[in-house]
């Protein structure tokens, strides 16, 4: 397992390295495109740069904070809104570990009883307003937009997870969540 | 400039907050340095690759096409046309953002934007058999149609509510 993900790893530098070939190869037919856009690049590169070390001790903080195990321990089957607020919350807080880990840990908390609210809370959450993306959102975006849309968006994912227990309440016959 | 100002504060309350959990617990504190560091290697190709991209795209697209496609005046076609794309992306949110400013910063309109930011990173077409697997037929469906119109609606309410402030 832990011989797969170094692969993957490397993988990503492959293709790196394919990309920065092709770019070359456009700059060589375009030279005069080649400044402007090693400009903007390196602009947002810096951007990037500056963030960094906030990232990576986050990412880490979270990690080793925010387990599977004390989302467990806290999700419950919390009922009504409190329980949709705490789903949202856990989302964004699980959102450092990548996109593909937040259905099986949602397939997890099906399991343990968790209801269409909160499973669709749950996952939305986690990709949509996560924790990490946010202070990016901030960094990029400016503080107007960033407010703005991250209130937005997690009141739309709350009133939306309802209206997905209502859906499936209201026209599956199926009552089993999966 | 207060870009910087923000990125010095966040990276100071950070760290801050990392030196207190090593503080009180050292071991703890070392592997989330290791699993930061970890994950962040993990995506440094994609994100140069990105970051690649937006500077060939600010090279070769002309601002005026993106303002008059997806600008202010684009109407619900502007919209529509982006919540569909970004419907089939999945794309982490440390990533979408850049993408959604080079797109603003060439003259996208807010409510564009927002939209691009919800729809690529919420649910996506292509990642649906995945999630399929693990929470069956029903939910990944309901959940990608439901991030859809959410999407169009964050987005309009943003684009309206950002430009009263602006």
């Amino acid at each position: 397992m832990a011989k797969k993900k170094e692969n993957s790893i490397w993988q990503g530098y492959i293709y790196l390295l394919f990309f920065a070939a092709v770019m070359a190869a456009i700059f060589f037919i375009y030279p005069d495109k080649a400044l402007p856009s090693l400009q903007v690049s390196w602009s947002s590169l810096s951007q990037f740069l500056i963030i960094f070390p906030a990232i990576i001790l986050l990412i880490g903080i979270f990690a080793v904070l925010a387990t599977p195990e004390m989302v467990m321990k806290n999700f419950g089957q919390g009922s009504g809104l409190p329980g949709a607020l705490k789903a949202l919350f856990f989302g964004s807080l699980m959102s450092t570990g990548p996109f593909y880990l937040s259905f099986p840990m949602a397939k997890t908390l099906v399991d343990k009883g968790a209801t269409v609210t909160s499973i669709i809370i749950f996952v939305s959450a986690w990709n949509g307003v996560g924790v990490i993306a946010e202070i990016i959102e901030f960094h990029f975006l400016g503080p107007l937009f960033t407010i703005i849309r991250f209130s937005l968006t997690a009141i739309f994912i709350v009133i939306f997870g309802y209206a997905a227990q209502f859906i499936t309440d209201r026209f599956f016959k199926k009552k089993a969540l999966l | 400039m207060q870009d910087y100002l923000f990125a010095i504060v966040i990276n100071g309350i950070i760290f801050a907050a990392w030196l207190f959990l090593l503080f009180k617990d050292r071991r703890r504190g070392m592997e989330a340095v290791k699993i930061g560091c970890r994950t962040i290697i993990a995506m440094l190709p994609l994100i140069l690759i990105i970051i690649g991209a937006i500077g060939l795209f600010s090279a070769f697209i002309d601002p005026n096409n993106i303002a008059n496609s997806f600008g202010e005046q684009s109407g619900w076609r502007g919209f529509f046309i982006v919540a569909l794309v970004s419907s089939f992306l999945q794309i982490p949110g440390i990533i979408a953002f850049p993408i959604a400013a080079t797109l603003y910063h060439n003259g996208a309109a807010a409510g564009v934007v927002a939209v691009f930011a919800c729809a690529s990173t919420m649910a996506s077409i292509f990642t649906l058999p995945l999630e399929m697997k693990f929470l069956g037929k029903r939910l990944p469906f309901l959940r990608l149609g439901l991030t859809f119109v959410l999407s169009l609606v964050v987005g309009v309410l943003t684009g309206a509510v950002f430009n009263l402030f602006k």
